[in-house]
């Protein structure tokens, strides 16, 4: 970061210290002109910039039609509003105990979701007949939505963290398999060849070529998965029920406490935003990105 | 009569990386008639495709002027039918609906259009195929139906940013006969961006010669080879090799300039496209 | 891992000539398969067709088996038959009608609603680099956000009832279509853009020949998703939020522990979903991005 802010003062003094270089023609360039474009494009390409920044104006939005008082107040409250019942329920610990269930009911849903799916995954990608015979299964489970197990979850399991955590595992599991296929797929068969001809055994064909061939597309699952499970997860707060993030919504709309429900929606917001920028994003970065191979466009927006 | 006049073209960019102002073109001045061939050469990396990309009106000039059939060039328009080196046919129309699309946004009516359509597929050897989508045909095809495309509509300059360089180097020879064959019957306008010196002198009238960058003209060279032309009778002429010997050492003389020169790398990388796209 | 990969890649290659081995759709970002001659006479789509329908089968007798061996009370868990008497007894009494009318309803008309302000508002996005930058992050983060999450505040908003779910499935839907067709709109080549405008294309024309088709293997991607996001929205604003509906009808079973009730909504909830992508967004596909030669769009 540091040597970043440098490296741009540098370039800036270089511009405003004449023509350094082959540039013969510098058509009316005014040094005012020239920094403030240096700046901003220096700006632009800060990723955190280029992610955080659009949200400035669309606060800044949200506030002004609060503050005109376009929506009555017990439907629509501004960002001051919400910032001061988040103090308040963090000063009673009422938030922080949520977001502790909401998480750890995560946690336990995606853990034992990527236990399961992974290697069930593979096992069907890699044998066609497995593939074949299971491949309707899959479908089928997969389309019976995963909100729709609730009811039945409830009545075997109870208002407990093993209904919430069934559904959350049971969501990710499903796209987590069909992008597993999907990316052992995607492998170009000549990979297959030349590290078959090169010399490589069949298992280590599976850990040296197709996993990591295969890894653009389960990274896509893994993605997938967690924003179905986090959905399923505040759906089955809010109608399981005890305690958590969505729960906390739903109890605030009984009783009409509109603030609380946008401070949830704004907590949903930034807990998914920061599990993409610290977990998701990085992993790809370090794997897929770092290859060369797809995801780069997607990030790029 | 002049078709395409270019005079005193300049062109900076900024380089969107370090923010420092490039200039890709020079000075650049040439023109081309009305029913004539011309191509441009050059080192790669000299901004001739940014010199067609300003006369298409995808990319805005920064001082000079071009003008095509007498009006000022600003934004591209159907009086400039460009052929690209992608093909760049649009995948969700058929062969026929591509090449009655420029027909369609003029408004010609369906069964002038189609008629007309059919003309032009026949003309490039692509006819019976009109119900084939472009991803079921092969490059020369497809390319084919590019320069179909573009004739179809009849533009007053016909532009070609290198059309066949990536298509293999038989089928290449083949298009460029037909592409001869078709000029000599048609007699459109050309302008003709290539890095091949054989292909610029067999196909052209004239070619010329840009320099490294910032590109200025080197040398404008007429080809006066008889026509019509195809490429055994061509390469046997001692005039052939003789002019493409001559715009050989032309590329590179220049190519040793730049080596002595202080050269500071800024003008490497592709023709400084994108850089500024005007309106696309 | 005896299965060598030549064999994998031997079947993934015969599999087109043998008839669509996955006739619910193929796994998603798999290169489009050619079809062949002989794919689609009867006896291979019998086959196909067998292929899909025995292992249901066959899960369904595990089913009978199980239930009969461990014979759990109908409380926890329901034999094969009753679930059957469940469907024969909401379909005589019309409740099967009337929740399927309810909950196929709200879809369709939170689906037009979304497809009809998405589509054109993510074209606009990325028709410009600036726009498609800013909104971008925002866009994620309202996809992220989008449907079960807006159920409070809609209720607040609209009350229980059709407005409140109708807003979720549009809610739900929106974004991800939204995000998806400024992606296409990016994706498409700039030639593609330039061969157009060169050839006199004003800009309402560009939106339907250029725009629109070039983004459509995003959008049909952003289709899916869409879809998958406002049929669950669908389901849990249905069990939360409303009298009627497949969601409620699963709700009230709940109540009163009617495990064949729960399962045969279940059951009709897969059912519907399979029918949804076979019959809409499937031949969307094939006869669009597949039969333009383009490359479908990963999910």
């Amino acid at each position: 970061m540091s040597s970043n802010t440098a490296d741009t003062a540098d370039t800036v003094k270089s511009a405003r210290g004449g023509p350094a270089g082959r540039t013969p023609r510098r058509s009316g360039a005014r040094p005012g002109v020239v920094r403030a474009r240096k700046v901003w494009l220096w700006l632009t390409r800060r990723p955190s910039f280029r992610t955080l920044g659009p949200f400035v104006p669309v606060v800044a939005l949200w506030w002004l039609v609060a503050e005109m008082g376009v929506f009555d107040e017990a439907f629509f409250v501004g960002p001051p509003r919400v910032v001061e019942e988040f103090g308040e329920l963090m000063e009673k610990g009422i938030l922080p105990g949520y977001l502790t269930d909401s998480l750890t009911r995560l946690a336990y849903g995606v853990g034992f979701g990527l236990a399961i799916g992974l290697p069930m995954g593979f096992v069907i990608a890699m044998f066609a007949k497995v593939r074949r015979f299971f491949w309707p299964i899959l479908l089928f489970f997969q389309a019976v939505a995963d909100i729709a197990w609730l009811p039945i979850v409830i009545v075997w399991f109870g208002f407990s963290l093993t209904a919430v955590t069934f559904v959350i595992v049971y969501t990710i599991v499903f796209p987590l398999m069909l992008s597993v296929v999907a990316g052992v797929e995607q492998v170009p068969r000549e990979l297959l060849r030349a590290a078959r001809s090169l010399g490589a055994s069949r298992l280590r064909v599976f850990f040296e070529v197709i996993l990591p061939g295969a890894l653009p597309s389960v990274a896509g699952g893994v993605r997938t998965g967690l924003g179905y499970g986090w959905r399923a997860l505040v759906a089955a707060e809010i109608i399981v029920g005890t305690s958590g993030v969505g729960f906390m919504m739903f109890d605030a709309r009984r009783v009409g406490d509109i603030s609380q429900v946008f401070l949830g929606m704004a907590v949903l917001g930034v807990l998914w935003y920061a599990l993409d920028a610290m977990v998701l994003a990085p992993f790809e970065r370090a794997t897929v990105e770092r290859w060369g191979m797809v995801r780069s466009l997607e990030a790029d927006g | 009569m002049t078709a395409l006049e270019i005079t005193g073209l300049h062109k900076n960019y900024v380089d969107s990386y370090s923010g420092e102002e490039v200039t890709a073109i020079g000075d650049v001045s040439f023109s081309v008639d009305e029913g004539e061939f011309v191509s441009v050469l050059g080192p790669s990396g000299c901004g001739k495709t940014t010199v067609l990309n300003i006369v298409a009106g995808f990319v805005n000039l920064t001082e000079g002027s071009v003008v095509v059939d007498g009006r000022e060039v600003g934004g591209p328009g159907p009086d400039r039918g460009v052929v690209f080196q992608s093909h760049a046919l649009f995948p969700w129309k058929t062969v026929l609906g591509n090449v009655v699309f420029g027909l369609r946004m003029k408004g010609v009516p369906r069964a002038e259009r189609d008629a007309k359509g059919k003309e032009f597929l026949e003309l490039v050897g692509l006819g019976g195929f009109e119900h084939k989508y472009p991803h079921e045909l092969s490059g020369g095809m497809q390319q084919r139906l590019g320069v179909a495309r573009v004739l179809a509509n009849e533009p007053a300059v016909m532009l070609m940013d290198e059309p066949f360089a990536s298509i293999d180097a038989q089928t290449r020879r083949k298009l460029q006969e037909d592409l001869t064959r078709i000029f000599e019957k048609r007699h459109p306008t050309v302008f003709f961006v290539t890095h091949d010196v054989d292909e610029a002198v067999f196909l052209s009238d004239r070619v010329v010669v840009l320099s490294q960058r910032p590109s200025r003209v080197r040398e404008i060279v007429t080809v006066d080879l008889p026509r019509p032309r195809e490429w055994r009778t061509a390469v046997e002429l001692p005039e052939f090799r003789a002019i493409a010997n001559r715009v050989n050492e032309l590329l590179v003389d220049d190519e040793a300039a730049q080596d002595d020169g202080t050269d500071d790398g800024s003008g490497g990388g592709n023709d400084g496209d994108g850089a500024a796209v005007a309106g696309v | 891992m005896t299965t060598p990969p030549t064999e994998k890649q031997a079947t993934a290659t015969a599999a087109p000539a043998k008839g669509r081995p996955w006739p619910g759709g193929r796994p998603p970002g798999r290169q489009r398969p050619r079809r062949r001659g002989g794919a689609n006479t009867p006896a291979a789509r019998a086959v196909s067709a067998l292929w899909f329908l025995t292992p249901l089968a066959l899960l369904v007798v595990v089913w009978l088996a199980v239930v009969a061996v461990v014979d759990p009370p109908l409380r926890v868990f329901p034999q094969v038959g009753d679930v059957l008497a469940a469907l024969g007894d909401m379909w005589s009494s019309g409740d099967l009608f009337d929740h399927l009318g309810a909950s196929l309803r709200r879809m369709a008309i939170g689906a037009v609603i979304a497809i009809a302000t998405a589509l054109p508002f993510g074209i606009a996005l990325g028709s410009s680099a600036a726009l498609s930058a800013f909104f971008s992050p925002l866009l994620r983060f309202s996809v992220a956000l989008a449907g079960i999450a807006w159920i409070p505040v809609a209720t607040l908003w609209f009350g229980y009832g059709d407005r409140a779910v109708i807003f979720i499935v549009w809610n739900a839907m929106f974004f991800a279509i939204t995000y998806n067709a400024m992606l296409g709109v990016r994706q498409i080549p700039i030639q593609l853009l330039r061969a157009a405008r060169s050839m006199g294309t004003t800009r309402l024309r560009m939106f339907w020949e250029v725009l629109l088709p070039g983004a459509l293997p995003s959008v049909v991607t952003g289709l899916r998703v869409g879809l998958g996001y406002g049929w669950r929205g669908l389901v849990a604003a249905e069990i939360i939020a409303s009298n009627a509906g497949l969601g409620y009808a699963l709700f009230q079973a709940q109540k009163y522990f009617q495990t064949d009730v729960i399962i045969a909504s279940m059951v009709i909830i897969g059912v519907l979903w399979l029918l949804m992508d076979r019959l809409m967004l499937a031949p969307l596909e094939k006869r669009t991005v597949e039969r333009w030669g383009m490359t479908k769009a990963g999910s």
